[in-house]
């Protein structure tokens, strides 16, 4: 699809960052680190490239790479669960919203104008707090629910801007004649969807997904901040969020996922901005 | 219904804490003492991690924000830096042979900051007041919505038969069971104010205090104190010259350390409290400032993690022992608190009478599991239970996720159970937790920790008037207004109860330790309850004089540094 | 369609909207698993409670404790507050959080717009060369770095390290103008760092087409100065665009700003949703989350509405999308 073009440099870091990112995500466990929480005593707030910590620890005692390489798993996780549930959902309902057009699209519309009428972090906090209430006050929501809750929430908080995003580039591609030419060659709305809106309404839906991905793993980590992503959880939020009370005394607690979570929402825009432009001059060509 | 004395976000959060050996010290550790004439005039504000609940009976002002309660308000006895307990507001004290009947004298011309008098009225009305009467009967003009809302007080005097005035400045207190350090009930731990009758009496007695502090009330909401000096106060300083010295004090509540540092180094706040429980890092970098001051107080309190005895787990005692062998306290104390403090060998600290190391379940993993497999043989069950903690605060998170890690190595499955402040509280009166670390213990004395550590086995006290009532109401049928109203754990322990009851009784100095020993011996055999550290408060300050210099009326000095602070009344501003 | 039609149609759709946004927020919290009344007072006696549920609807049904909450919304009865010393009204609180937050979101704006236009215009003005590649390099790295990241370095290099800001709270005018402007920059700086990357690089595109009409080639063949032609004949016009983008971000600043009010405790309205959560004072958060929509709605009616008389064609545009 966008083969034939070259990528700059910039771009090229950016994917391998991603790609880096993503092995630690996939294989970050087989690597011969002990787990995250294993508390270093003699160890507690030193700096990088210390004996045995190349970035140090925290002051828990935990180690900052092993931290980091779990954290990178949970909120590539998360992120990449959300943006492709959001994704999926928010691209079907606007999709039919958009083709079949009439009640159907006012409804949908309506809708994804509310879910638009709550700024982002604010829907993900009232969901997220509401729904990770338990029942039973000794019965404690276990962290893989607590994981749930949050991807549910920043799946809700996607659908309606992704779903805008795929209606509007739906809108815009079954006014055209090959549309209309389809449709009067007797082809059903299932197949024209499938056939001709999906293949030309994807490309612009990834490159937003990209964009996406960058604006959950931030999400997840202003959720942590707050107090309400997963408590004694790896994500880099929660790396942050650890070492807040801290950063008077071990700064580099606070730098090292920032500085990670900085450069991977870098890379992700970069491709994003990377594939839009290639589809609008893909666009201007057509 | 019921709430605890010690509320407040940090005592929860600050549920396990460390004492500091190196803290044992009282006197001013670095800087300038701010010695030499006092100085008049001049606002300050102070920094506490605490926040106002309200002020009436049941609003348990916490560690900080008690600091600054304690400006406006005043009790009735103080206690020394020995430990004794001496008259203040009240004239003296005075028992009968039996240590069952007790003549409380009012010290003349004091006048609370409405301009009405301290007199034995007053007295009685505060008296009652905490034992719930005023609440629980409605006589005196409470609205139905109050009723049965009944301060941690209750238990605290349900020793209490009755209480009568005998003439203008005398009250008389008959006691239940003989208790010969009575006194140090009434103290509290400074819990026990002396609160203006318009107070207790009317509509606003959670928002608008009126003691006889050097301070009054200017304005107050959750997260701030404004108090101003009260003209007709009725201390003196050395020379004659009226106190206190500041023209008014802003007590502002900021949850994390990081600000109050800060704030304190760039003089925004003229003085902030801190918590070893988890600020040893900030206490020991401060302490190394030399343009600061910092004193800290001694390792006097003991948070201890109070197992349920009604439900599983813990019913079962090798669940408890389990629990209290699997935590490695020295581990503890280097990670949570920075190798600043020491390793408790006891459910109180060495300063307590009470202290002793038999039968104590201290860090021993091989019999952590062992009780673990004991535990499964009995009940066929894995041991397992939640962790309540405060998942708003970086502390408590990380002090629950350590704890966690140490049960979990001795083959324990721990789950956190995310709680706020408020829901903590409400849930461990009475306990519905399997388990929840609160710091409830604390001091030299008695006065503080026997209220949460009988087990009511000897039926309380039938003449209270509650237990009369409760006959009649059916809504009040089962209320335990008993002596054990405050026992989190919910354990029965006849053996423990009857030693705490003959220590009381006791006068002599060295048989009363040895029974209160021996009790403790009791409770640590049978884990009621166990702990993971001890702890200290600290108070960092610039631009201030005479912190700690003030006399108390009757003599001796004050502590310089509790948990509730310093008292503000001598303290000037060099500014 | 006549223009009175049109925005009848539009303040009919946002008033839907509203509503729906409202019952949601108040559907959701009937979700709860738990009884309201005892995550609100949890030191509550069950007559307490009683009283309680009775006082708010919870005793009613979704629908009927809705619409009980909306009657007293409309009132200004933003519900209560709990704590065990009684209780405070979120009116009050909002009272004093939502000044401080529009304080907030205006120098956020003042501060993201005098930065970015200059620096829109210059790499206009030099587009495709090194000063506007070097700039829109810096900006997109800019617009990646969430805000708290760099409210969280702010803290340690300016507040901590070099110790020159307040690293927290909220000084009142009273307090003093530049105790005002001192508690306020850092939390600005954070706020302002995405926004000037996105006007920035709006306002280049936006003068770059510009650029190109025929009047500006007319213009230049006249001789007038590149300057004049610049402020006079590009921004002029391409300015509107930037400040439809800059309106519409104001209500989505007022919720952005949670962790940011949060990490700085100012106290705005972002702290306030903050402290409802953590101590779960549910009602205090459905009427905040409520006052917000209607602000965030606000806007983009207003600039909307605003935006179509100053260029119809922005309003067709935004009709058909």
């Amino acid at each position: 699809m966008f083969n034939n073009s070259k990528f700059t440099k910039p771009t090229w870091l950016s994917i391998s960052w991603l790609g880096l990112m993503l092995f630690l995500a996939v294989f970050g466990s087989l690597l011969p680190f002990k787990s995250w929480k294993f508390v270093y005593e003699d160890d507690l707030g030193v700096v990088p490239f210390s004996p045995g910590h190349i970035l140090g620890t925290d002051n828990n005692g935990y180690d900052l790479l092993a931290s980091l390489i779990a954290g990178t798993r949970m909120s590539i996780f998360i992120a990449v669960t959300a943006v492709s549930l959001g994704g999926l959902i928010g691209s079907a309902l606007g999709i039919t919203a958009a083709f079949v057009r009439g009640k159907v699209d006012t409804v949908m519309s309506t809708l994804f104008n509310v879910g638009l009428a709550v700024p982002n972090l604010v829907l993900a906090l009232a969901l997220v707090s509401v729904l990770a209430t338990n029942v039973d006050i000794n019965q404690s929501v276990p962290t893989w629910r607590r994981v749930m809750v949050l991807i549910v929430s920043l799946t809700i908080v996607l659908i309606p801007i992704l779903g805008r995003i795929a209606r509007g580039a739906t809108l815009s591609w079954s006014g055209r004649d090959f549309v209309t030419a389809a449709r009067s060659m007797g082809m059903r709305d299932r197949q024209i969807i499938m056939k001709h809106i999906v293949p030309n309404v994807l490309p612009a839906l990834i490159a937003v997904a990209f964009l996406a991905v960058g604006v959950v793993i931030i999400a997840e980590a202003s959720l942590s901040i707050l107090g309400v992503g997963i408590p004694d959880g790896a994500s880099w939020g929660g790396m942050i969020a650890r070492g807040r009370n801290d950063l008077e005394y071990s700064p580099h607690v606070l730098y090292i996922p920032v500085i990670f979570l900085a450069i991977t929402v870098i890379s992700t825009n970069q491709i994003g901005e990377v594939l839009r432009s290639k589809l609008d001059s893909r666009e201007a060509k057509v | 219904m019921m709430k605890l004395f010690t509320g407040g976000r940090r005592k929860v959060v600050a549920i396990m804490a460390i004492a500091l050996v190196a803290s044992l010290t009282q006197v001013p550790t670095s800087g300038a003492a701010g010695a030499g004439t006092p100085k008049r005039g001049g606002n300050i504000t102070v920094g506490i991690f605490d926040s106002f609940p309200g002020y009436c009976m049941a609003d348990n002002l916490a560690n900080s924000s008690l600091m600054a309660g304690r400006t406006i308000y005043e009790t009735w006895v103080e206690q020394r830096v020995d430990g004794k307990i001496v008259p203040y507001l009240l004239k003296s004290f005075a028992h009968s042979a039996d240590y069952k009947t007790w003549l409380l004298t009012v010290r003349d011309g004091i006048k609370f900051h409405d301009g009405t008098p301290v007199n034995a009225t007053a007295l009685l009305l505060n008296i009652q007041a905490l034992r719930g009467a005023l609440y629980i009967n409605g006589l005196l003009g409470r609205s139905p919505a109050s009723k049965g809302k009944l301060g941690t007080a209750v238990g605290f005097t349900a020793n209490i038969q009755d209480v009568v005035a005998v003439g203008a400045m005398s009250v008389q207190v008959t006691l239940y069971k003989a208790q010969s350090d009575y006194p140090e009930s009434l103290y509290a731990s400074g819990r026990f104010f002396a609160r203006a009758p318009s107070q207790i009496l009317g509509t606003t007695c959670s928002t608008k205090p009126v003691g006889t502090g050097a301070f009054r009330l200017v304005s107050t909401e959750l997260t701030k104190l404004v108090v101003e000096a009260n003209p007709n106060y009725w201390r003196k300083d050395a020379k004659g010259g009226k106190l206190p010295y500041l023209n008014g004090i802003t007590f502002t509540y900021l949850p994390d350390a990081q600000p109050r540092v800060s704030g304190v180094k760039s003089g925004a706040l003229a003085a902030t409290m801190f918590s070893s429980a988890s600020e040893a890092k900030q206490i020991l970098d401060l302490r190394k400032n030399k343009k600061l001051t910092s004193i800290i107080s001694p390792i006097d309190y003991y948070p201890s993690i109070w197992l349920n005895h009604k439900i599983a787990p813990f019913s079962s005692k090798n669940a408890r022992l389990a629990v209290s062998h699997a935590m490695d306290r020295a581990k503890w104390l280097k990670v949570r608190q920075k190798g600043l403090g020491m390793v408790p060998d006891s459910i109180v600290g060495p300063n307590n009478i009470m202290y002793n190391k038999k039968g104590y379940a201290g860090f021993d993993l091989k019999k952590a599991k062992a009780a673990v497999a004991a535990y499964k043989t009995e009940t066929g069950k894995a041991l397992e239970f939640s962790l309540p903690y405060v998942s708003a605060s970086a502390d408590s998170t990380a002090n629950a996720a350590l704890l966690k890690q140490m049960w979990q190595a001795a083959g324990m499955k721990v789950n956190l159970l995310s709680v706020t402040t408020a829901e903590a509280i409400q849930k461990a009166f009475p306990m519905q937790f399997q388990l929840l670390p609160l710091l409830l213990m604390e001091g030299t004395g008695t006065g503080f920790i026997i209220p949460f550590v009988v087990s009511d086995m000897s039926g309380g006290n039938p003449k209270h008037f509650i237990t009369q009532i409760a006959k009649a109401v059916p809504a009040l049928k089962g209320l335990p207004i008993y002596f054990g109203i405050l026992n989190i754990s919910s354990f029965k322990d006849t053996v423990s109860e009857n030693l705490l009851f003959a220590a009381r009784a006791e006068p002599n100095m060295a048989k009363k330790k040895k029974l209160y020993q021996q009790a403790t011996q009791r409770l640590q055999e049978e884990v009621h309850m166990t702990n993971i550290s001890m702890l200290g408060y600290s108070l960092t300050y610039s631009n201030l004089g005479g912190v700690g210099k003030l006399p108390l009326v009757a003599g001796g000095q004050r502590r310089l540094m509790t948990n509730f602070g310093i008292d503000w009344t001598g303290v000037w501003s060099t500014k | 369609m006549s223009k009175f039609n049109f925005w009848l149609q539009r303040a009919a759709q946002v008033i839907i909207v509203l509503l729906i946004v409202t019952f949601g927020a108040s559907l959701l919290l009937r979700l709860i698993p738990v009884d309201l009344a005892t995550i609100l007072i949890p030191n509550g006696s069950e007559s307490e409670r009683e009283i309680l549920r009775n006082e708010i609807g919870l005793n009613k049904g979704p629908i009927g404790y809705y619409l009980q909450w909306l009657g007293d919304f409309v009132q200004g009865d933003l519900g209560k507050i709990y704590f065990s010393g009684g209780t405070e009204t979120v009116s009050d609180h909002l009272a004093k959080a939502m000044p401080r937050s529009l304080l907030l979101m205006a120098y956020t704006q003042v501060f993201a717009l005098s930065v970015a236009i200059p620096l829109g215009v210059i790499s206009a003005y030099r587009a495709g060369r090194r000063t506007d590649r070097i700039i829109s390099n810096i900006l997109f790295v800019m617009a990646s770095i969430p805000g708290f990241a760099i409210a969280l370095i702010l803290i340690i290099v300016v507040g901590v390290k070099l110790a020159w800001l307040p690293t927290l709270g909220y000084a009142t005018y009273s307090e003093g103008i530049w105790e005002h402007f001192k508690h306020m920059l850092m939390p600005v700086l954070s706020l302002s760092f995405g926004l000037i990357a996105t006007y920035t690089r709006l306002l280049r595109a936006d003068m770059i087409a510009s650029l190109r009409e025929d009047y500006v080639t007319m213009a230049m063949s006249k001789g007038l100065s590149d300057r004049r032609i610049l402020w006079k004949h590009v921004f002029r016009p391409s300015s509107i665009t930037l400040f439809t983008s800059a309106a519409l971000s104001m209500g989505g600043l007022i919720g952005g700003a949670i962790v940011i009010e949060s990490i700085f405790a100012t106290y705005g309205v972002g702290f306030e949703i903050f402290a409802a959560i953590a101590g779960r004072q549910y009602i205090s958060l459905q009427s905040c989350v409520a006052v917000i929509s209607l602000f965030y709605v606000f806007f983009n009616l207003v600039v909307d509405i605003g935006s179509g008389f100053v260029d119809p064609r922005t309003r067709d545009r935004r009709a058909n999308v």
